[in-house]
């Protein structure tokens, strides 16, 4: 069976974590079988110029295992830059902190990121913490209609925005792992026709995978729909972007 | 492992998956599994939801047979906002719909006069579906007010189990540990890994040191960063108890953390149910002895 982990991270942490180095996460992804994983460096908040490319350096020798994810602060890169720097490094992603990095992910603060990741059709993966609020999501989101903007972890008690969301936006995506209303994700799936805006993430080494595995591994969905979670719907994602634009 | 079974000229050979395989094939758990903490009827207040289809209790019935889950033991979700009459008339009609898969406890609502809990703690005391007690405090207040100290004190007398919400410090593990001394010969359950934290966790395992009848439940982890190994480290395989928080939580998650874990299925198989029927051992209410699949 097909895994992409779309949420893992390597590098240091503030407290004790799992692993920090790609040997680590790759015997994660061995112990729970999972084929291959979307990763960021922490040390990329720190200093993206410095740890994104070697990020991507652990990825191009992780025989496939590792894709890179790279942070992207909007004061450190202008657009020339990051386009630069997507076409140099290719990273199947970016991660923005606008929370945690003090600044408002819109089009007024963002808008010299937002219209390349928009023109690379680039994914941007979001911490729900991180991500802007049910009010500004739904005009990012038209603003910038390439961008696929997949949130991370939504927590429970959200889904009353995340049905409406996934309904009305075509590139706003979840990941399911701590998607637990009951049967919610099913009837995302099977009643609400969301199937393909749903992916697997794990979230280690904060998270083991187990819980999230539970959540879809008995889900009670076609497994065709099991297996667009947990890689197809990545795979046409990360197909669909242009680092050559 | 594989076993070996003569049949005539035939050595067959047989391969039994362990738990961890099953749950990779999405069968359901082959193990014994009672879920120990569990709320069912709808709940859609304060944001909360669940798919409408999936609040019937024959739905939930369908959804233990599809995941592997033995017996359910409910305090129904009437609890939250202080009805607990019917909480409790909707648990004992819930346990004679489905006799032998959902068991109940009585629940306890500080708020209602003394009398009234009395009342109900008598009437539903020699019925064999309620196996013990559930209380909300953090919800409904302190836990030390009149009414729990009441209910405690019966629990005691009855060596039953009490399952105890926490969640966040409130109540504080201070107050859990002092109930947990004061009453020897009851079992608390303290839900939520302590209160959903590993910093929680952690400060529960250390009053458990302390306290033989005080046990971890293991529901609404979705933000606890130790692993189901980790709790099993923290508080021994002896002390962790299965439970899910089905329907108010989607029950595949905590379970997901125990059949996908790395424990062996002699520590699995004892989370999933054989702790819990441990403490039901010299309790005067209820029992689960029918320990025969479905």
């Amino acid at each position: 069976m097909k895994m992409i982990d779309i949420n893992t991270m390597l590098g240091p942490w503030m407290f004790p974590v799992r692993y920090k180095v790609e040997n680590g996460l790759l015997s994660y992804l061995d112990t729970y079988h999972i084929t291959s994983a979307v990763t960021y460096h922490s040390g990329a908040k720190l200093d993206p110029f410095e740890f994104n490319p070697l990020m991507s350096r652990i990825a191009q020798d992780s025989g496939g295992r590792i894709s890179a994810c790279h942070v992207i602060d909007p004061i450190l890169y202008t657009s020339a830059a990051l386009k630069k720097n997507i076409g140099e490094y290719r990273p199947c992603a970016v991660r923005m902190f606008p929370k945690t990095g003090r600044f408002i992910l819109d089009r007024f603060y963002c808008s010299h990121i937002l219209s390349v990741l928009d023109e690379a059709r680039m994914p941007l993966l979001l911490e729900s913490e991180e991500a802007p609020d049910h009010q500004v999501l739904p005009v990012l989101a038209a603003q910038y209609p390439d961008i696929p903007i997949v949130i991370l972890r939504p927590p429970f008690n959200n889904s009353r925005f995340i049905k409406p969301l996934l309904a009305k936006l075509d590139n706003v995506y979840f990941d399911v792992s701590i998607m637990i209303n009951t049967g919610f994700l099913d009837e995302l799936v099977n009643e609400a026709g969301a199937g393909k805006k749903l992916l697997f993430g794990s979230a280690l080494p904060h998270h083991v995978p187990s819980g999230s595995l539970g959540m879809i591994l008995y889900a009670d969905i076609s497994d065709d729909a099991r297996n667009d979670i947990l890689h197809s719907n990545w795979e046409r994602l990360t197909g669909g972007i242009r680092y050559d634009y | 492992m594989i076993y070996f079974i003569a049949t005539g000229n035939v050595l067959l050979e047989v391969y039994a998956m362990t738990i961890r395989e099953e749950a990779y094939m999405g069968r359901p758990v082959s193990a014994f599994v009672v879920d120990s903490h569990t709320h069912i009827s709808p709940y859609y207040m304060s944001g909360w939801y669940e798919t409408p289809k999936l609040t019937g209790n024959g739905a939930i019935v369908s959804m233990m047979d599809r995941l592997g889950i033995d017996r359910i033991v409910t305090a129904p979700h009437y609890l939250v906002l202080g009805m607990m009459e019917r909480a409790n008339i909707s648990a004992c009609e819930a346990a004679k719909m489905f006799p032998g898969r959902i068991y109940g406890y009585i629940s306890v609502c500080p708020g209602e006069d003394l009398g009234i809990i009395r009342n109900e703690l008598e009437r539903y005391k020699k019925d064999p579906s309620f196996l013990g007690l559930k209380f909300l405090p953090g919800y409904h207040g302190q836990i030390t007010q009149d009414g729990y100290s009441y209910a405690l004190d019966f629990a005691d007398e009855m060596r039953c189990p009490v399952l105890i919400h926490t969640w966040g410090g409130s109540p504080p593990l201070s107050d859990i540990g002092a109930i947990a001394a004061k009453r020897h010969r009851m079992k608390l359950l303290c839900a939520h890994q302590g209160g959903g934290s590993a910093a929680f966790s952690n400060k529960l395992a250390e009053i458990m040191k302390d306290h033989p009848n005080l046990y971890m439940e293991l529901c609404g982890s979705l933000n606890n960063t130790l692993s189901v190994e980790d709790l099993v480290s923290l508080v021994g395989g002896d002390r962790l108890i299965y439970g899910s928080d089905l329907i108010n939580l989607d029950p595949r998650y905590d379970l997901g953390r125990v059949i996908f874990s790395t424990l062996s299925d002699e520590t699995k198989k004892k989370v999933l149910a054989e702790n819990y029927l441990e403490i039901l051992k010299d309790s005067q209410m209820g029992k689960i002895s029918n320990l025969s699949r479905g």
